[in-house]
């Protein structure tokens, strides 16, 4: 059972959809209490790092995501936001602590000629130690920020616009994925299929 | 390489998929879940809905109508959310927050507004501080008279002496993500893009902007992606008469080499 956490962070609806388009199983989680009767834990979201870590504080997630992710290592994968969300430092509207799951920070895109918000449909180019998940070709994107882990032999998969930038980072049972792969079609679905079976 | 984007708009009024002529002429085209399937099956880039019923009127039971017509879009939103996996974006008389939060909640990513946040421009900062910029689009409606690209709202019904590119200035400067312009005199006409304006306000601007208007055969999404920076190319009427017109004008764009998916 995969369970998505509902923080106010949005885009929750499509990625429940996209579970029920695969005939996969997969629950809100409104609660912190849920997450321990879950297998897979998803933390989607689109918006300011700030909110985020406010929402997840003030909804009581943060302990016990460390206690299921870290402690427990449930698969967890963060979309967008929750992927930056996972690391030590967002820098979005101030400079604010994440979750701490990986070593890094989140800062805007470096976009050299190119504006932003980095919005539309652009190549990811898997890595050579990729993958669980097989995360290529065209996906959608919409952001602003991007990761910057310490490790760089986290990154699995990057992309370029205005300079390349991961967009999807491993480490044991964390996965972080900058686009959208409930936005993506089928390909974006086949990898929550195989989140859904890591 | 980010790809230019391809987007087919539905028009709805009352519930129904409209063809869209200057603003004024409309005329039922079918039913917006029927259409959603070819539109899936094409795995198309983004889908753009605008809700373009008409309040005000003489009918005597128009409140009755205009809680019908809200609920309605919703549901058909409810509905395209569940079978699909692609960014949709909605659009058509949101006034409110509350309006906003309705439909991301039931699986929008984008809002577009037009005549709600030039009466009131606040609403673009309540709903990037609340969504996140990408998720206000401004629409603007221009409509060539003479040499002067006016600037109407109330779904080209009101004209507004704000000059165009000064406006789209403004509304990027107040936290919109991306602008969708709309030629209100090419609307339905097939003549093709209005390249001049669309240049202009592009380059007037430092977000991505979406075109629509005008398109009549995929030449024209041709030359509108070679003449401008567009970051999307949107049509409506184009996709709904044309057979397999979708995957066909991709196919013609990859062939002019434009970058698309």
């Amino acid at each position: 059972m995969v369970g998505i956490i509902h923080y106010n962070m949005g885009n929750i609806t499509s990625v429940i959809n996209a579970y029920n388009l695969l005939g996969i199983n997969a629950v809100v989680v409104r609660q912190p209490g849920e997450l321990k009767a879950v297998s897979h834990i998803i933390l989607p979201g689109v918006g300011a790092f700030r909110d985020g870590i406010n929402f997840l504080h003030q909804l009581g997630f943060v302990t016990e995501l460390k206690e299921q992710v870290v402690k427990n290592k449930k698969p967890f994968l963060g979309i967008c936001l929750g992927m930056q969300l996972m690391f030590g430092q967002g820098s979005e509207g101030g400079k604010f602590k994440g979750l701490g799951f990986l070593q890094g920070k989140v800062t805007k895109l470096p976009a050299k000629d190119v504006i932003l918000p980095h919005v539309g449909w652009n190549t990811v180019t898997p890595l050579n130690q990729n993958t669980l998940l097989k995360l290529e070709g065209d996906m959608y994107f919409v952001h602003s920020f991007h990761v910057e882990p310490k490790d760089k032999s986290i990154v699995t998969a990057t992309c370029n616009y205005g300079g390349v930038f991961p967009v999807m980072v491993e480490k044991d049972n964390m996965f972080g994925i900058q686009c959208h792969p409930e936005k993506s079609h089928k390909s974006g679905r086949n990898i929550l299929a195989s989140f859904s079976k890591v | 390489m980010l790809k230019t984007r391809l987007i087919p708009i539905l028009f709805l009024k009352n519930g129904l998929i409209v063809r869209s002529e200057t603003f004024s002429d409309f005329r039922e085209i079918g039913n917006p879940i029927n259409q959603l399937k070819r539109l899936s099956d094409w795995e198309i880039d983004e889908l753009i809905y605008v809700d373009i019923t008409r309040e005000g009127g003489y009918d005597l039971k128009r409140s009755d109508h205009k809680i019908k017509g809200k609920k309605e879009i919703i549901s058909i939103l409810k509905e395209i959310a569940k079978s699909t996996s692609m960014p949709l974006t909605f659009g058509g008389r949101i006034k409110s927050i509350e309006q906003v939060d309705a439909y991301m909640a039931n699986g929008a990513d984008k809002v577009i507004i037009n005549t709600g946040v030039y009466d009131s421009p606040e609403l673009i900062s309540n709903v990037s501080s609340k969504y996140g910029s990408q998720a206000i689009v401004v629409g603007i409606d221009i409509k060539k008279e003479g040499t002067l690209y006016n600037m109407y709202v109330k779904n080209g019904q009101k004209k507004v002496k704000d000059d165009p590119l000064n406006y789209a200035k403004k509304v990027e400067s107040l936290g919109a993500g991306e602008i969708f312009i709309n030629s209100i005199d090419r609307d339905g006409t097939g003549k093709g893009y209005d390249i001049n304006i669309i240049k202009k306000i592009i380059s007037s601007v430092n977000i991505p902007v979406i075109a629509a208007g005008g398109a009549g055969t995929f030449d024209d999404f041709i030359e509108l992606a070679e003449e401008t920076c567009v970051s999307a190319i949107a049509a409506g009427n184009i996709f709904n008469f044309t057979e397999h017109a979708y995957p066909r004008a991709k196919k013609e764009l990859k062939r002019a080499g434009i970058n698309v998916r």
